[in-house]
């Protein structure tokens, strides 16, 4: 049971990673605030997930890495989606609507529903 | 995950190992600056941001090496800790590493050294040929597949080259010896005639030179070429660069050198290198008085034919046979239903290649057989290691180490284990090798194997040592890896006791096997003794043999009766010469005596079935004297024996004893043919073909009656060797054509006879004691374990009050049980198996006590020194620790 729970915490960490940068290139640090920005300050990346995950999609092909300069000239490490990734992501997109939609059903049902 | 992609990015990762290392930290070293900022931004002091960024961060490490497991970059370093924590632990143990190198090497080495032969017979066997697959021995046969094998005609060679169809060429040879000299020496050389295509056919590219052109060889006797092998290019002519003109004479006529073979090629022939080739129709002008050329009748070359691409052996044989049919209707003379086999080469019922080839597969089993042997033990030896190491590696386990990354770390130990043993065995085998081919006999051909350490034998070695590495590695790693935590924390060392039944029943089948060949061997050797102290019947010692042959110089028998007669006056007048003569098969000759049969013995009634026939040899004047030969009886050959004057024999004891017993031989007679000899002298028995003989009858003919162009000079002088200058001196003054061969001690000779002897015993002897190192590292192997797993048990006793002498008492009690049982059963099948030998063996029982006694007592004294290191360990053992450990 442990086991499922963190492959759908790792998976759903991909899947917010892969959206933030669907909406361009972005190096960890920035993808970590990013999320956290989005969510209100709810989802706080810890950076030892993130970063596995980051080069465990560089290896599957999702996203691609580039070493740039950043905003403020300084030189940082770039991610940026694939086809691949993006393919992926509309996927995981979907798969996510559906499950969260079903679990909020099952949540708000009424007792007498049945 | 093994995605193409991935694996390339693994070797990228490996590559460039530390620029991700780098990547990584920078990375990481950003983030870590960004987010401080961040800190800094909202309120927070320098140092308190830059606190709280780290404590967010985690552990870096750990990310980094999460990093590297995914990227990859971290197996090659995984990979050489675990070469550097081997190759410590190995050296911490010197004696296991020592003993378990030294078996394995014993075990690959021979291997490779058998599988050196395989190559040189089976795989590699004709150097510098190209594609010998495709190559079909011919050998005359009839068309059922009976009377095998004879030669084949030059001009029928012809017709089945040019109308079967199905070759693209058939080449013939023939073994020719010739006497060759040059501008500084005279030599007999070892060569074969062959058609002007043998080097076409066979696809051998000439090292110097070229091979024979086609209109050199259309016409007999025109084109006086000869093309000579690499060896002798170096050895006679010291690799002279204008060697390609150079003319030499062979058998006193003209030749021109046109070309070196290459330095590997032997020739069409399996194992044999010749060192000259002279084209088929040069055949009169070498062998005198005969012309083979172009007659059909003339049946005296061997035949190989080069397959055309795409044709089948069976489609060949319809080719051949079609062939045969037409040669019989024009040809009816030459026989009926003759035709041509057509053989791959290996399988060739002409050569002796196919059954050494089945001989080397057997001695490829039994090899192998040893090497899972040699395995076993150093499984054995591993398992004794991985008990004491059961505490290491319940810790290493409860800290979080993978059982994979363990059993890895154990194979990883293997190999090294196993790649040191492989690099020794390289050097075994190469020894092995050698050994081996010294003891090849010393036949009147030029053999030469293909045997050598090339880089195929090489690959094969390192290829068995990885394979061996992960055979005897793996059992142990995973019973290691099987070890629970919790128990074996707790040490509670229980024997298990399925697996050691096993491994005494190994150790003891290991004593048995060496005790076994040890007898084998030790009665070899025991043979070989008495056969050096066996009374020949002539006396071998200072005496020089000189071999001559005046036949391929076109000598008529007068004048090789004249030849003969001078050079034995000349050198009987050398300084220092007692005496000599002339012998044409000199006892223990490698090449046997001719036979004769005799129509009639005056004074013998032969029995119904009996045929009558004796073994002889012609001999020169002061025969028996040079020799020391006694005559009993009569005298031996004097110059009053000339070919006009009565023919007359010495025959030896049992001729006499057997034909005439009890009855005085002189004067007796006896018809051979037409010719009546008379019997002027007995002589007394003498080792005629091998020391093992006894009992044959012999007869012994003068040279000047009997005459044979091919003879032996034997010399008896002080110091023997000093006269061969001198007497090719004299030679060459007579006739400078002439070559002198076979030029050694009568002592040399003697010992060559005894070559077989010699063979058996080393070659016994080599085996036994590779089986006795693996049973004594089996039996070391088996106690040190036993100790290990009862460290306990010694402790309690010796608490109890045991003392060391007792404590040996029980290990080596223990040990002598095994060696005493595998002695017994190793002595019984030798009881059985070794008279078999008998028929090998020569002034020795295949019974006899002294060798049996002996290895006995050797077996027993090496096992009790196996015994006795882990034993003296039990002895150290402190009963407060070993009880502790409960």
């Amino acid at each position: 049971m442990l086991k499922e729970r963190t492959n759908v915490l790792q998976g759903t960490l991909d899947m917010l990673v892969l959206k933030t940068l669907s909406w361009g290139p972005q190096h960890g640090y920035g993808i970590a605030l990013r999320i956290q920005i989005l969510s209100d300050e709810v989802l706080k990346v810890e950076e030892g997930s993130l970063y596995p995950a980051l080069y465990r999609m560089e290896e599957q092909g999702w996203i691609e890495s580039e070493w740039r300069a950043s905003e403020n000239n300084r030189r940082a490490k770039f991610y940026k989606l694939t086809a691949r990734g993006r393919r992926y992501l509309r996927a995981e997109s979907e798969a996510w609507d559906r499950l969260s939609g079903a679990v909020s059903k099952v949540m708000k049902a009424a007792e007498d529903a049945i | 995950m093994w995605t193409v992609r991935n694996v390339y990015r693994r070797i990228r990762a490996l590559i460039w190992k530390n620029e991700i290392e780098q990547d990584m930290e920078e990375e990481l070293r950003l983030h870590l600056q960004m987010r401080t900022e961040d800190n800094v931004a909202s309120g927070m002091s320098t140092e308190e941001a830059r606190r709280q960024a780290i404590r967010r961060f985690g552990n870096i490490e750990r990310i980094k090496e999460h990093g590297r497991d995914i990227r990859g970059g971290g197996f090659m370093e995984v990979l050489i800790q675990d070469i550097r924590y081997g190759v410590r632990l190995l050296a911490k143990s010197p004696a296991f590493t020592l003993a378990a190198v030294l078996t394995l090497a014993l075990g690959i080495g021979a291997n490779t050294a058998i599988f050196s032969w395989l190559k040189a017979l089976a795989l590699d066997y004709m150097p510098a040929v190209e594609r010998p697959q495709d190559l079909v021995a011919l050998p005359g046969m009839n068309a059922d597949g009976s009377g095998c094998c004879s030669g084949v005609s030059y001009p029928n060679l012809l017709d089945y080259q040019n109308r079967s169809g199905v070759f693209d060429g058939i080449l013939g040879y023939e073994i020719i010896n010739v006497n060759m000299r040059t501008q500084t020496d005279s030599m007999r050389v070892q060569g074969t005639i062959v058609t002007g295509n043998y080097f076409g056919v066979l696809r051998v590219k000439p090292f110097l030179g070229r091979a024979f052109l086609p209109d050199e060889t259309q016409t007999v006797g025109t084109h006086a070429v000869a093309v000579i092998s690499h060896s002798m290019w170096q050895r006679v002519f010291g690799a002279d660069a204008g060697i390609v003109g150079r003319e030499v004479s062979i058998n006193g006529r003209p030749f021109t050198l046109i070309g070196v073979t290459p330095p590997e090629f032997g020739s069409a022939m399996v194992g044999l290198a010749f060192d000259l080739f002279i084209p088929v129709t040069m055949q009169p002008v070498v062998s005198p008085g005969s012309n083979m050329v172009v007659n059909r009748g003339s049946m005296w070359l061997d035949l190989m034919g080069r397959l055309k691409p795409g044709v089948t052996v069976e489609r060949a044989r319809e080719g051949i046979l079609k062939v045969s049919r037409q040669l019989e209707t024009e040809y009816p003379e030459s026989g009926k239903d003759k035709t041509l086999g057509v053989f791959p080469l290996l399988q060739s019922p002409m050569g002796l290649q196919s059954e050494i080839v089945s001989v080397i597969v057997v001695m490829m089993a039994v090899v192998g057989l040893v090497l899972l042997i040699a395995c076993a033990n150093v499984s054995n030896l591993m398992l004794a290691r991985a008990a004491v190491r059961q505490r290491e590696t319940a810790v290493r386990l409860a800290l979080g180490a993978g059982r994979a990354r363990l059993v890895r770390q154990l194979l990883t130990e293997s190999l090294i284990l196993a790649l040191a043993a492989g690099a020794v065995g390289v050097v075994v085998g190469a020894w092995t090798v050698r050994g081996m081919l010294m003891l090849v006999p010393q036949l009147d051909l030029p053999i030469s194997f293909n045997v050598g350490m090339d880089r195929n034998v090489l690959l094969f070695t390192f290829g068995l040592s990885v394979l061996t590495g992960i055979m005897f590695g793996l059992l142990p790693g995973l019973r290691l890896s099987k070890t629970g935590v919790a128990p074996a924390l707790k040490e509670t060392s229980r024997s298990q006791t399925g697996r050691s039944r096993l491994r005494t029943v190994l150790v003891v089948g290991q004593v048995a096997v060496s005790v076994v060949l040890l007898i084998c061997a030790g009665l070899f050797l025991r043979s070989l003794q008495s056969t050096y102290h066996a009374d020949l019947g002539f006396n071998s010692n200072d005496t020089l043999m000189v071999s001559l042959d005046v036949f391929p110089n076109g000598y008529t028998p007068d004048q090789g009766r004249r030849f003969y007669a001078q050079l034995l006056e000349e050198v009987k007048a050398l300084p220092g010469v007692e005496s000599a003569t002339l012998a044409r098969r000199p006892p223990l000759s490698m090449r046997g005596a001719r036979g004769t049969g005799l129509a009639e013995i005056e004074g013998y009634q032969p029995g119904p079935d009996e045929e009558l026939g004796t073994i002889y040899d012609t001999v020169g004047t002061k025969y028996f004297e040079t020799l020391q030969i006694p005559v009993i009886r009569g005298r031996g050959f004097t110059d009053e024996d000339r070919n006009e004057s009565q023919s007359v024999v010495v025959v030896n004891e049992n001729f006499a004893k057997r034909y005439w017993p009890n009855q005085d031989p002189i004067g007796k007679r006896i018809r051979r043919g037409d010719v009546w000899l008379e019997v002027v002298g007995m002589a007394r028995n003498v080792k005629y073909r091998e020391i093992s003989e006894s009992g044959r009858v012999y007869l012994y003919a003068p040279h000047q009656q009997v005459y044979e162009p091919d003879m032996t000079l034997l010399v008896r002088a002080k110091d023997p060797l000093s006269l061969t200058e001198p007497i090719r001196q004299l030679t060459k003054s007579i006739d400078k054509d002439l070559a002198l061969f076979g030029i050694m001690p009568m002592s040399t000779h003697v010992g060559n006879a005894m070559a077989s002897q010699l063979a058996a015993a080393s070659g016994a002897g080599v085996f036994a004691l590779l089986a006795l190192v693996l049973a004594v590292i089996g039996i070391y192997g088996m106690i040190s374990y036993s100790v290990s797993q009862r460290t306990q048990e010694i402790g309690v006793r010796m608490a109890l009050g045991a003392s060391r002498r007792d404590v040996y008492g029980l290990i080596l009690g223990q040990g002598a049980r095994s060696i005493a049982i595998g002695l017994g059963i190793g002595l019984a099948i030798s009881a059985f198996l070794t008279r078999f030998l008998q028929g090998l063996l020569f002034g020795i029982r295949s019974s006899d006590p002294i060798t049996f006694l002996g290895i006995s007592a050797l077996l027993l004294i090496a096992g009790m020194v196996a015994c006795y290191i882990p034993a003296r360990r039990a002895t150290q053992v402190d009963p407060a620790t070993a009880l502790r450990h409960e």
